[in-house]
């Protein structure tokens, strides 16, 4: 998905990926409708609700790329997560679905979650912060940052999930 | 004079491109055997993608159709017929299930990729896998006809995919070293890894290929838990740590 495609394409783009791993998690039998949506929410929403800390925390420390640009990259790593989980869905889906014990489709779910998170951050980060000066500053800021919005985004998933 | 010939000579070797893909599949199958550097790079530029698919496609049916004979053989009946149409949908299958991750992830780390050459790389790496096997199919027999016991058989299978499968291996990631846009390790990684899940719950799944003497010889068991599940239940079977007294006779109630 280039720059120039149709916003509303770009929105999709980013929901559609954690929208279909989140459904995948019903093919085992377990879990609620309400919880499997959940994750697109909680994927786009946790990201933007941080962004304002880590522009701050930047700033501050002298290594702030512009609002915009941090606005750009924040919507790039969103698609490219979201490519990441279309690519897993079908894997995920068979794995979920011949899985009987609740607890491993549960373990695929979130691993899978965990692995698009950690990728999608690693993408953010080298959209924004590779060419800045001061790399040691950045690398520890953005650990913090990326930890909190885990640690987040983990509480309000297992919290969805009941 | 002669150093200006000699590096013509080099210039044009270095530029000279690689033979193209043979036209007939035995020939590609031959390349992809004797040729797989130039087999390669020809699967990176070649236009005829669907044709090179089918041929690969056929091989690895067919040679994943003879080990599995192999490996039902030693159980007679209906065994060696069912492990044979088994095989080769495991192979085929993972390999549907997993391509569109390993795509997605060279998507999200380089920016572009290309399913249909993705689909291409893997199906090549299979076919010399299924290949490898093929050619280990008569190992496995020769154990069969010794008699060999259901655990050796079942190592003596494991020793073979474990043969085959790195040899597909070292042909896909020597695929994935010469593209252009260069895979980092960390996708490469994380695709095989998802292709080892996949196709251990596929196998699994599609139960059992070397029956058990007690057994009784049916197509596909019914889903019992799932391979990580296996794999915990025979870590505590090692520990001597047992959930019944012994294993069910055809027709008991498991």
């Amino acid at each position: 998905m280039t720059q120039r495609s149709h916003p509303i394409l770009r929105v999709l783009l980013m929901i559609a990926g954690p929208t279909l791993v989140g459904l995948t998690s019903l093919l085992s039998g377990h879990g609620s409708g309400t919880a499997a949506l959940s994750l697109p929410a909680l994927w786009v929403g946790v990201l933007f609700v941080m962004l304002p800390t880590l522009y701050i925390g930047a700033a501050i420390l002298q290594v702030a790329p512009s609002a915009s640009e941090l606005g750009r990259a924040a919507v790039a790593a969103l698609e490219r997560s979201s490519v990441v989980f279309l690519g897993l869905v079908p894997a995920l889906g068979f794995l979920v679905a011949t899985s009987v014990e609740g607890v491993t489709a549960g373990l695929l779910t979130k691993g899978v979650v965990a692995l698009g998170a950690v990728l999608g951050l690693g993408a953010f980060y080298r959209l924004v912060f590779t060419q800045r000066e001061h790399r040691g500053r950045v690398l520890a800021l953005f650990t913090v940052w990326s930890l909190v919005c885990l640690a987040i985004g983990a509480h309000l998933f297992a919290a969805a999930q009941g | 004079m002669t150093t200006a010939i000699q590096d013509t000579l080099l210039v044009t070797s270095a530029t000279k491109p690689p033979p193209p893909l043979a036209d007939h599949p035995l020939g590609v199958v031959d390349q992809l055997l004797r040729d797989s550097g130039t087999f390669l790079d020809q699967i990176e530029r070649t236009d005829d993608l669907t044709r090179i698919a089918k041929t690969l496609i056929v091989t690895i049916v067919l040679s994943c159709a003879a080990f599995g004979a192999a490996i039902g053989a030693s159980r007679m009946g209906l065994q060696p017929l069912f492990a044979a149409v088994k095989f080769p949908l495991v192979v085929l299958l993972t390999a549907g299930l997993t391509v569109p991750a390993f795509s997605a992830l060279t998507k999200a780390s380089v920016g572009t990729a290309s399913l249909r050459r993705d689909l291409l790389l893997v199906l090549s790496s299979l076919a010399l896998t299924s290949m490898v096997l093929a050619a280990l199919a008569p190992v496995v027999l020769l154990g069969v006809m010794l008699d060999a016991r259901y655990h050796a058989v079942v190592l003596l299978v494991v020793g073979c995919c474990g043969i085959g499968g790195l040899a597909g291996l070292v042909f896909f990631l020597r695929g994935v070293s010469r593209r252009s846009e260069k895979v980092p390790r960390l996708a490469t990684l994380i695709a095989l890894s998802v292709f080892a899940l996949v196709g251990s719950q596929m196998s699994w799944t599609l139960r059992p290929f070397v029956a058990r003497p007690r057994a009784k010889v049916e197509l596909v068991r019914s889903i019992e838990g799932s391979f990580l599940d296996a794999v915990a239940t025979s870590q505590r079977s090692a520990r001597g740590i047992y959930s019944r007294e012994s294993a069910p006779l055809p027709g008991e109630a498991r």
